[in-house]
C-alpha cells in the first residue's frame, strides 16, 4: 500500500472517470473500510445502538477520502458519482449486517419470547423503522426488474443525496429522479409489507 | 415479490399521487372503467404511498426495526430480575404492568415492563434515571417506587419498575361508596395535595392528575400513581402513546395551559389546576366543564376560554368559601391561582374547619377587576351602548363634585394599588422561594442518581442567584460526597481525544480533536502545570516513556513527535511515513516508539531522533492500539475488529490471536505481573486472558458501555472505564468465579476518554464536552474512619472536636483522634454491649453506660474510671445525660425510673418512682432546670430537674426514642420509630412540624449552632435506613443526606461545638466522621458548569458571584474549636492500645476522688 486511503480514492476516482472500469472495483473495500468505521464511532458514541444516519455519514466519509475541495461545484461530477455509488453499496451492506447482528442476538437468548411464528398476522412497517434485512431482499428484486429505480434509491436511501444530486449522479432529469423515487417507494412498501404479513 | 407497475399503472399512480381522495376517485372511475386490475394496482400502489409516511425510507436517519411486531406479555411464573409474575394488571402506554412478587424483600409488587421496542438505550438510561429520581419520593401520599433496573432476559436488558402495589378505589369512587359528606371528601383532597406538594418540592410535576390516578387504600389514605413515570414532555422523550379515547378521559383534568399545548407553561400549577378539577368533581359529582359530545377542538377552546359552572348551583351548601376556594384552583390565568399545592390544601383545610380562607381577600378584589375588564369588552365591542353612557356620565358627575372628595378616593385608590402590590410582591418571593426550593431538591435528585450534570447545572445556577443560600452550599457538599468528584473543569472547548498521566500520578496531560495545545493539569486539584503548541496539527494518540520524561505525540497527518515534559520542548518530529497515526507506544526501555497507523501497519522509529527504523503491516485497518507489557516481553495490538492481537514484544511475531469479544476491542492492558492481559470492548465486557497460552480466563461484565479505558492497580485490582461509569475489579480466582465489582462511579454523561494517576488514588475522566472531572477512586479526604472493633454501638465527639470516642458491641471503648482517625487508646469499659457514650461538657469525664447496668464515668486525662453506679438501664443511646454545665448526670434505671446526680459527688438530687413503662431516654433542656424524658408509652414528657415532677406530656403517633432541645430551649426535636422528625413547641409540646424524609428508626439526633443567620441551627439525625440527614427544622427541609456506610444502619450521631466535625456510627462496625466544613470549602474547588448551558434566567455575567463565592470560601480560616481538656496526646500516652477483658463487677482501676465538673 503505497498511499494514504485519501490519495488511493482520488486515484481511483480519476481511473475511473479515464475509463478504467476495473478500478471502480478497488474503490468500494476503501469506502466501505471508511464508512464502516465511521459508522462503528457513531455507534459507540450512541452505545450498541440502532439508529444511524447514512446521509451524515456518507457525507463525512467524502470529506475524509476526498476533502471538501472535492464538493466544490466546478469538480466534475463524474467521479463523484462513482464514490456515491460505492457510498451506497457499502453502506447497505453496513446496515443489513447491522440488522443481521441484531436479529441473531436477540433470537439467541434463552429467554426470547419474540418467537417468529408468534408474530400476529397483521404486522405492518412501522412509519421510522425499517426492516432492514427484509429491505434487502427487497431491493434486490426491484434491482432484477428495473434497475433504474433501484439505482435511485441506492442513491437517495443508503447515500442520502438530494433529487438534484441524484440526477446529476445518474445523468437523469430531477424530474424522473423524482418519480422514479416515488413509485420505488410505494413499491417497496408494498412489499416489504407483504414481507411483514409471510406472503 | 410482485412484478413492478405497467407502465400505464405507473403514469396513472403519479398522476394521481398528489391529487384528494375524490379526484382520484374520479380519475380511476374514468380510466380504469373497464381495467380492473390496472385499478387495483394504482389504488394498491396510491395506498401504501399514503401509508408509508414521511418517515418511510428516511434518508437521514435510519433506524433498525428493533423487534418484530408487539411485544408479548409475559406468563405467570416466569421470572425478570428478582421478580416472580404472578398476573397482569394492565397495559398502559409504556408497557405491561403485571401483578409480580419480589423475592427480596418479600412482598408484591406493581412491575411495569418497559416496551423495548421504541426507546434507545440513551432514552432508556434518562428513564432509569427518572424512575431512580421519583424512587427518592417517599410519601404517604404517593404510590413508592422500589426499584428502576434492567433484567437482562437474554434478549437485551429488559427495563422494568417496580412499584407499590395499591389495593383501593378511584378517589370518586370511593367517596361515592363510602357516601362520604362534603367535608371528608375535601380532606382526602388536602392530603392529596400534601403528596403533591412534595414531589412538587422535589421540581417534579405529575401533569396527569385525576381520579383514576388517585386511589384511596382501605385504610382511607389517598396514593397518587403514575408520578412522572413514562411521561416527559420533551419531543425526544418517550413518548406517551395516547390514543384518542385515553385523551378524551383526561382532557377534562386538562388545565387551559395544557390543553393550549403550551408545553413551556406548564408547571406547578398546572397540577394544582387538575387538583382543582379533582375537588370539584367530588364535590359536584360532576365535572366544571361539560365537554359530553363535544369535538376535541370544541372541548379544548371550551376548557382554555369558558368558566366552569359554579360550584353552588348544583348544591346550596357549597356555596361560600368551598366555592370560592375551588375557584381559585382552577383559575384559568395560572398567576390567580394557588401558587402552590400547599397553599390550596391549606385552604381547603381551612374550609373544613371554618377558618377565613387565604383566597377571599383578592379574589374579591379580583371579580372586581374581572367585572371591570368584561366591562371594556362590552365599550369596545358594542360601541356606543346604554352601559358605556353610564360609565361616561358617572365619571362627568364625578369630576364635577368637589375637590375634596376626588381626593378622598384616589387616596383610597392609592391605598387599595398599594395592598395590592403587596400581595403580589408577597406573592412573587413566595413563588420564587418555592421555585428555588424546587430547583435544588430536584438537582439533589438528579446527583443521587447519578446525572451529575443535570444536578450541577440546577444547582450551580441556584448558587448563582444567591451565593449565600445555604441550602445550595449543602446541596453541592452532598452532591460531590456522593460523586466523589474533587475537580471539575474544563480543559478544552473541543471534544477530548487522548488523556494520560504521569507514572507518579501527579499530572493528567490531555488533548482534543482540532486543538493543537497538549495540557498538563496537577492532579488532583486540577491546577493548570504547562501546555506545549504542537502546531497545527491534530493528535490522534499520545504516549509516555516509562520514567514519563518524554511525551510522544501521533498526529493525523502521520507525523510523529516526541517532547520533553520537563522543559515543554520538542525533542524531534518524524514521519511515519504511510497514514495518519492512531496509536502510539514507547517500548518498555524507552529506546523505541511503535506507532500504529490508519494503513494497519506498525511503524518503528527511533526514539532518540526519529528516524524509521522498520515498518510492517498488521492488516487493512486502523491499529487502534498498542501497548506493551512491563518487561516488554509482550505487546498487545488492536484494530476496529473483535479479535485482539498479542505479539512478541522484541520480534513483533504474532503469538497468540484472542477471540471472545463480540464487538470491537478499544482498550487493552497487562497486569502489573504480566501474567494477564485484560481487554475492554464495545459489547460491555472486559475479558482477561492468559498471556503465555492466549486463552480467556474470565469476562467481566460492565452494564455501562464501552469499556474504553482498562488500567491495573498496584493492589492486582483493575479499573476500567465505560460511557458512564467506572468500576473496579477485585482480585478474582483466576480460573472462573466471579469478580467483585465494586464502587462504581456512574455518570450520565458519556465519557471519552479516562486516565488514573500511578497509584490509583485518583482519576480523571475527560468528557466528549471537554470537561474534565477528577475522581477520588479509594479513601476520602475529608472522611475520617475509625476502624477496629465489632459492631459499633455509640459515638460521641469531644466539645473541641479533638477526639472522638466509640463503643462497641462488646463494651470496650476506643478513643481516636478525630482528624486522622489514629487510635488513641482502647478501654474494656463495660461487659457486654454499651449504648451509651458522652463527653462531659466544660469538663475532662467521660460517661458511658452498658447494658451491664453500669453507668461509669472516666477521667479523660488519665484514663482512670472515677464512678460507677449500678442501676443504669441502657436501651437507647440517650439513657443517660450530662447537664449541660457538667454537674449533673441524668439516667434510666431499671425498675422504670428516672434519676439525676450530682457529678462531683454523687450524690442523688431526685428520682422518680418506678413506673409502669421502660425508662428510654433522658436530655436536659439548655438551661438546665428541665429534663426531655422518654418512656415506653409512647409519649414525650418535660420533667422538673430537681424533682423530676411531670410538667407537661405529648402522645406521639409511635414510639419515640430520643430527644434534643433547640439551643435557645423553646423547640424539642423528637426522633424515634415514627420515622418522622418532629419539632415540638415547648413546653405546650404541641407539635409544629415535621421532618419528613427518613424511613426507619431514628435512634439519635444532634444540634449546633451554626453562627450563620440564614442557617442558625444545624440539626442532625441517624436512621436505621442508613442516612445521616441535615436538617434546616424551621422550613422543615433536609439540607442534606449522606450514606457513610450505604446499607447499615446509621445507630448514633454527634457533632462538636463548632459543627465542624460530625461523627456516625454504623452497625457494620464502622464509624466515621465527616469534616462538614472542608465538605462546605472543597465546593470552592469544582468550578461551575459552563455558564451557556446554565438554566434561563441566570447570565453568564452572574458566573462571577460564583468565583467570588469559590474564592472567599478557600480564604476562609477555620472555626477556631474551642479548648477543652480531651487533649489526644494525654490520652495516647495512657499507652492503652489493647483493651484487657472486659471489666466485670469491679472497676479496672480505684475509682478516684474527683473534684467537681
Amino acid at each position: 500500500m503505497a498511499q494514504n486511503p485519501t490519495e488511493q480514492v482520488t486515484l481511483l476516482l480519476s481511473r475511473i472517470a479515464a475509463g478504467e472500469a476495473h478500478a471502480a472495483a478497488n474503490l468500494l473495500p476503501l469506502v466501505y473500510d471508511e464508512l464502516r468505521n465511521l459508522a462503528a464511532a457513531r455507534m459507540a458514541k450512541e452505545q450498541p445502538g440502532l439508529t444511524l444516519e447514512p446521509t451524515a455519514l456518507v457525507h463525512e466519509a467524502y470529506i475524509r477520502l476526498i476533502g471538501a475541495e472535492g464538493g466544490r461545484a466546478d469538480q466534475k461530477w463524474d467521479g463523484r458519482a462513482h464514490f456515491f455509488g460505492a457510498a451506497a453499496i457499502a453502506m447497505r451492506r453496513i446496515l443489513v449486517e447491522r440488522a443481521r447482528r441484531a436479529a441473531s442476538l436477540k433470537r439467541g437468548g434463552h429467554m426470547s419470547r419474540v418467537e417468529l411464528a408468534d408474530e400476529p398476522a397483521n404486522a405492518t412497517v412501522a412509519p421510522d423503522e425499517v426492516d432492514m434485512v427484509a429491505l434487502d431482499r427487497v431491493m434486490e428484486g426491484l434491482k432484477a426488474q428495473d434497475a433504474r429505480k433501484h439505482e435511485v434509491v441506492m442513491l437517495r436511501y443508503f447515500a442520502g443525496l438530494t433529487i438534484e444530486e441524484t440526477s446529476l449522479a445518474l445523468d437523469l432529469s430531477p424530474a424522473t429522479v423524482k418519480n422514479e423515487w416515488t413509485i420505488a417507494r410505494a413499491w417497496l412498501h408494498r412489499e416489504l409489507a407483504r414481507e411483514g404479513s409471510g406472503v | 415479490m410482485n412484478g413492478m407497475p405497467s407502465t400505464r399503472a405507473e403514469a396513472l399512480f403519479l398522476d394521481l399521487v398528489e391529487a384528494d381522495a375524490a379526484a382520484r376517485r374520479e380519475r380511476l372511475d374514468k380510466e380504469c372503467a373497464d381495467d380492473a386490475p390496472l385499478r387495483a394496482e394504482v389504488e394498491s400502489l396510491l395506498a401504501h404511498h399514503d401509508g408509508a409516511g414521511v418517515r418511510f425510507l428516511d434518508t437521514n436517519k435510519i433506524r433498525l426495526m428493533a423487534a418484530h411486531g408487539n411485544e408479548h406479555s409475559l406468563e405467570p411464573e416466569s421470572r425478570i430480575g428478582g421478580y416472580r409474575i404472578l398476573g397482569t394488571l394492565g397495559q398502559g402506554g409504556m408497557g405491561i404492568v403485571y401483578r409480580a412478587q419480589q423475592e427480596r424483600p418479600r412482598r408484591i409488587v406493581a412491575l411495569k415492563v418497559i416496551r423495548r421496542a421504541s426507546a434507545s438505550p440513551s432514552l432508556l438510561r434518562r428513564f432509569e434515571h427518572e424512575a431512580e429520581m421519583l424512587g427518592r419520593l417517599q410519601h404517604p401520599g404517593i404510590a413508592q417506587i422500589y426499584e428502576a433496573g434492567r433484567a437482562d432476559t437474554g434478549q437485551g436488558p429488559q427495563p422494568f419498575i417496580a412499584m407499590e402495589l395499591i389495593q383501593g378505589r378511584s378517589l370518586t369512587e370511593y367517596g361515592r361508596e363510602r357516601g362520604l359528606g362534603w367535608r371528608e371528601r375535601m380532606s382526602l383532597v388536602a392530603q392529596v395535595c400534601d403528596a403533591v406538594q412534595h414531589a412538587h418540592q422535589r421540581g417534579i410535576i405529575h401533569r396527569d392528575l385525576k381520579p383514576s390516578n388517585i386511589l384511596v387504600n382501605e385504610s382511607g389514605q389517598p396514593k397518587v400513581l403514575d408520578f412522572g413515570v413514562a411521561r416527559s414532555d420533551d419531543a425526544d422523550a418517550l413518548t406517551l402513546h395516547t390514543g384518542i379515547g385515553e385523551l378524551v378521559g383526561t382532557l377534562p383534568y386538562m388545565s387551559p395551559e395544557q390543553v393550549g399545548g403550551r408545553s413551556d407553561e406548564i408547571d406547578t400549577r398546572t397540577d394544582v389546576y387538575s387538583l382543582g378539577v379533582v375537588l370539584y368533581e367530588l364535590l359536584a359529582e360532576r365535572l366544571p366543564h361539560d365537554l359530553s359530545g363535544l369535538s376535541l377542538p370544541e372541548a379544548a377552546r371550551k376548557v382554555r376560554e369558558d368558566d366552569p359552572a359554579r360550584l353552588s348551583t348544583t348544591n346550596k351548601v357549597l356555596r361560600g368559601d368551598v366555592e370560592t376556594v375551588v375557584s381559585k384552583a382552577l383559575e384559568r390565568d395560572r398567576s390567580r391561582r394557588y401558587q402552590t399545592a400547599a397553599e390550596f390544601g391549606a385552604d381547603i383545610r381551612r374550609c373544613i374547619t371554618g377558618e377565613p380562607i387565604q383566597a377571599k381577600a383578592d379574589s374579591a378584589m379580583y371579580v372586581l377587576r374581572k367585572q371591570l375588564r368584561r366591562y371594556r369588552g362590552v365599550v369596545i365591542g358594542a360601541g356606543v351602548s346604554v352601559a358605556a353612557l353610564a360609565v361616561f356620565t358617572a365619571l362627568l358627575y364625578s369630576k364635577s363634585t368637589s375637590n375634596a372628595r376626588l381626593a378622598e378616593s384616589e387616596r383610597l385608590q392609592a391605598a387599595r394599588a398599594n395592598i395590592l402590590l403587596h400581595e403580589v410582591t408577597e406573592a412573587e418571593r413566595k413563588a420564587r422561594a418555592e421555585l428555588t426550593a424546587s430547583r435544588i431538591e430536584q438537582g439533589r435528585l438528579f446527583a443521587r442518581a447519578g446525572n451529575l450534570r443535570a444536578a450541577e447545572g440546577l444547582i450551580w445556577s441556584e448558587h448563582a442567584r444567591d451565593p449565600e443560600d445555604p441550602y445550595t452550599a449543602w446541596a453541592l457538599a452532598e452532591t460531590y460526597t456522593r460523586n466523589p468528584c474533587v475537580r471539575a473543569f474544563r480543559a478544552h472547548n473541543n471534544p477530548a481525544r487522548a488523556a494520560l498521566t504521569t507514572p507518579d500520578g501527579r499530572t493528567l496531560i490531555t488533548a482534543a480533536e482540532d486543538d493543537p495545545v497538549v495540557r498538563f493539569w496537577s492532579l488532583p486539584d486540577g491546577v493548570s502545570t504547562g501546555e506545549i503548541d504542537t502546531g497545527s496539527a491534530q493528535i490522534n494518540a499520545m504516549a509516555l516513556d516509562a520514567p514519563g520524561l518524554r511525551l510522544a505525540l501521533v498526529r493525523r497527518d502521520g507525523a510523529a513527535e516526541v517532547w520533553n515534559t520537563q522543559t515543554f520542548r520538542r525533542v524531534f518530529t518524524a514521519c511515519t511515513g504511510d497514514a495518519s497515526s492512531e496509536s502510539v507506544t514507547f517500548t518498555p526501555d524507552g529506546r523505541y516508539l511503535l506507532c500504529g497507523t490508519r494503513a494497519g501497519s506498525i511503524v518503528m522509529l527511533s526514539a532518540t531522533d526519529g528516524s524509521r527504523l522498520a515498518g510492517l503491516q498488521v492488516g487493512r485497518v486502523n491499529v487502534n492500539g498498542l501497548v506493551y507489557s512491563h518487561d516488554g516481553s509482550r505487546l498487545a495490538v488492536w484494530t476496529p475488529e473483535r479479535i485482539g492481537r498479542l505479539w512478541n514484544g522484541v520480534t513483533l511475531e504474532p503469538v497468540h490471536v484472542l477471540r471472545g469479544h463480540n464487538d470491537w476491542i478499544h482498550s487493552a492492558a497487562f497486569s502489573p505481573d504480566g501474567s494477564v492481559l485484560a481487554t475492554g470492548s464495545a459489547d460491555r465486557s472486559v475479558r482477561l486472558w492468559d498471556v503465555d497460552t492466549g486463552a480467556p480466563l474470565s469476562r467481566l461484565l460492565s452494564p455501562n458501555g464501552t469499556v474504553n479505558t482498562l488500567r491495573w492497580l498496584e493492589d492486582g485490582s483493575l479499573l476500567s472505564c465505560g460511557w458512564h461509569s467506572i468500576d473496579r475489579w477485585y482480585p478474582w480466582p483466576v480460573h472462573g468465579g466471579p469478580a467483585l465489582r465494586e464502587a462504581w462511579i456512574s455518570q450520565s454523561e458519556q465519557t471519552k476518554v479516562f486516565a488514573c494517576g500511578g497509584r490509583g488514588e485518583y482519576g480523571a475522566t475527560v468528557r466528549a464536552d471537554g470537561r474534565v472531572h477528577i475522581w477520588r477512586l479509594r479513601g476520602a479526604e475529608r472522611i475520617t474512619e475509625y476502624g477496629g472493633g465489632s459492631e459499633r454501638s455509640a459515638a460521641a465527639i469531644s466539645p473541641s472536636g479533638r477526639v472522638v470516642a466509640v463503643s462497641d458491641q462488646a463494651g470496650v471503648l476506643r478513643l481516636y483522634e478525630a482528624n486522622r482517625g489514629e487510635l488513641l487508646a482502647a478501654i474494656p469499659a463495660h461487659k457486654g454491649r454499651s449504648r451509651y457514650v458522652q463527653f462531659q461538657p466544660g469538663g475532662r469525664l467521660l460517661a458511658t453506660g452498658g447494658t451491664d447496668r453500669y453507668l461509669r464515668l472516666w477521667d479523660m486525662t488519665t484514663g482512670s474510671l472515677v464512678r460507677e453506679w449500678n442501676d443504669f438501664h441502657n436501651i437507647s443511646g440517650s439513657s443517660g445525660c450530662f447537664s449541660p454545665d457538667g454537674s449533673l448526670i441524668a439516667s434510666c434505671g431499671p425498675g422504670y425510673r428516672f434519676r439525676v446526680r450530682r457529678v462531683d459527688s454523687g450524690a442523688e438530687v431526685a428520682t422518680t418512682e418506678p413506673m409502669r413503662d421502660e425508662a428510654i431516654s433522658v436530655h436536659f433542656s439548655p438551661d438546665g432546670r428541665t429534663l426531655a424524658t422518654i418512656r415506653r408509652d409512647v409519649a414525650v414528657e418535660l420533667r422538673r430537674t430537681d424533682t423530676l415532677e411531670l410538667v407537661s406530656r405529648s402522645l406521639l403517633r409511635a414510639q419515640p426514642w430520643a430527644t434534643q432541645f433547640s439551643p435557645d430551649g423553646t423547640r424539642l426535636f423528637v426522633s424515634g420509630w415514627h420515622d418522622d422528625v418532629f419539632v415540638l413547641d415547648v413546653p405546650s409540646l404541641s407539635i409544629e412540624r415535621a421532618l419528613v424524609g427518613h424511613f426507619a428508626l431514628v435512634p439519635s439526633l444532634a444540634c449546633v449552632e451554626t453562627g450563620d443567620p440564614r442557617l442558625p441551627l444545624l440539626l442532625a439525625s441517624s436512621s436505621s435506613d442508613g442516612d445521616v440527614r441535615l436538617w434546616d427544622w424551621r422550613s422543615g427541609r433536609c439540607l442534606a443526606t449522606f450514606q457513610p456506610a450505604p446499607g447499615w444502619e446509621a445507630i448514633c450521631v454527634a457533632m462538636d461545638n463548632a459543627g465542624r466535625r460530625l461523627v456516625s456510627a454504623h452497625s457494620d462496625g464502622g464509624a466515621v466522621s465527616w469534616d462538614l466544613s472542608a465538605l462546605k470549602r472543597g465546593i470552592a474547588g469544582n468550578v461551575p458548569p459552563e455558564p451557556e448551558r446554565w438554566l434561563p434566567g441566570v447570565s453568564p455575567a452572574e458566573g462571577s458571584t460564583l468565583l467570588q463565592w469559590a474564592s472567599r470560601a478557600l480564604r476562609e480560616p477555620l472555626i477556631e474549636p474551642p479548648i477543652d481538656m480531651y487533649d489526644p496526646e494525654v490520652i495516647r500516652s495512657w499507652g492503652r492500645l489493647t483493651p484487657g477483658a472486659p471489666s466485670g463487677s469491679g472497676p479496672p482501676t480505684a475509682p478516684a476522688e474527683i473534684d467537681g465538673g
